[in-house]
């Protein structure tokens, strides 16, 4: 294969991995289901009062379920954007729950709700 | 490239447009404005994709599908004519790619290519298409030109491109799931 024929099908790959990503980050709207909200409003307490939580804790933190599942519902919320996770500045192993932008718009949008509803009553 | 390559590009355009513009009247018929006004036209996410990803080669398989789809209207239209629409159907998304090019920051290896711009984007190539099909049908005497009439044909192509890429979205999604990523 002559290098034009290669740089021009390496070209065409790179475009499709770019077009792959961009559509992939597509916007759209995570529907959280009860035990990931419940998750997400349990973080939520403690991130308020600037509480980190480690992954291991997070696992532990809704006692009704198991770790399995806690373990799986933490990934479906980080493949929803929903969290982040952060790596402790001095040790690499410990790893913290964080929320994400999308999680924090989440909350202002509850929050807005709830206000509305207190007007309305 | 490779003649082989270009060939198969083109006529895999070619076919996925006519399958996208055929189903789109099945899928959509009770969604026609018009005879010919579509409230959701799925073909342009596929002129989107193909002019994105293969420039001129995607572009004729365009206006190949579009020469397809003249000659299976031959008995109730003027070929010509449809010869001509589907020429500019082929030309507009390159018109609209290059517009993007130099007038945004669309990068021609699409790197660094956000949803936003991705979004943009489409509605740069919807507009472009609209607009140059419109010019023509007008030209042509067919269509008053009316704002309405363009409003429904660019609302079309917007929600067809963006109805594409969602589909290509959870189509991407299913494989990685189903590879286990």
């Amino acid at each position: 294969m002559t290098k034009t024929k290669v740089a021009n099908f390496s070209q065409m790959y790179t475009k499709y991995l770019n077009l792959v990503q961009a559509v992939r980050s597509l916007p759209s709207f995570p529907s959280l289901d009860a035990v990931e909200s419940r998750m997400l409003n349990t973080f939520a307490a403690a991130w308020h009062e600037e509480k980190q939580i480690t992954v291991l804790e997070a696992m532990v933190m809704l006692p009704e379920i198991s770790t399995t599942t806690a373990h799986r519902r933490l990934k479906m919320l980080r493949k929803k954007g929903m969290i982040d996770l952060s790596l402790d500045a001095h040790d690499n192993r410990v790893k913290y729950v964080v929320p994400t932008k999308a999680a924090q718009q989440y909350f202002a949008q509850l929050g807005q709700c709830m206000e509305k509803a207190q007007q309305s009553t | 490239m490779y003649l082989q390559s270009a060939t198969l590009i083109v006529g895999s355009t070619a076919l996925f447009y006519v399958t996208l513009f055929l189903l789109n009247g099945y899928l959509f018929a009770d969604f026609f404005y018009s005879p010919g006004l579509a409230w959701v036209f799925l073909p342009s996410g596929v002129r989107l994709i193909a002019v994105l990803l293969f420039d001129k080669w995607g572009a004729l398989g365009i206006f190949l599908g579009g020469v397809m789809l003249a000659f299976q209207d031959l008995g109730q239209n003027d070929p010509e004519a449809l010869i001509v629409a589907a020429g500019i159907s082929g030309m507009a998304p390159l018109v609209a790619r290059q517009i993007c090019l130099r007038w945004t920051d669309l990068d021609a290896n699409l790197h660094a290519l956000s949803p936003t711009g991705l979004l943009r984007t489409a509605l740069i190539f919807s507009t472009t298409s609209v607009a140059l099909g419109q010019a023509w049908i007008t030209y042509r005497g067919v269509s008053d030109g009316t704002p309405s009439t363009f409003l429904v044909l660019l609302f079309g192509d917007i929600l067809g491109s963006v109805l594409v890429l969602y589909a290509a979205k959870v189509l991407l999604s299913l494989i990685t799931r189903q590879r286990g990523g």
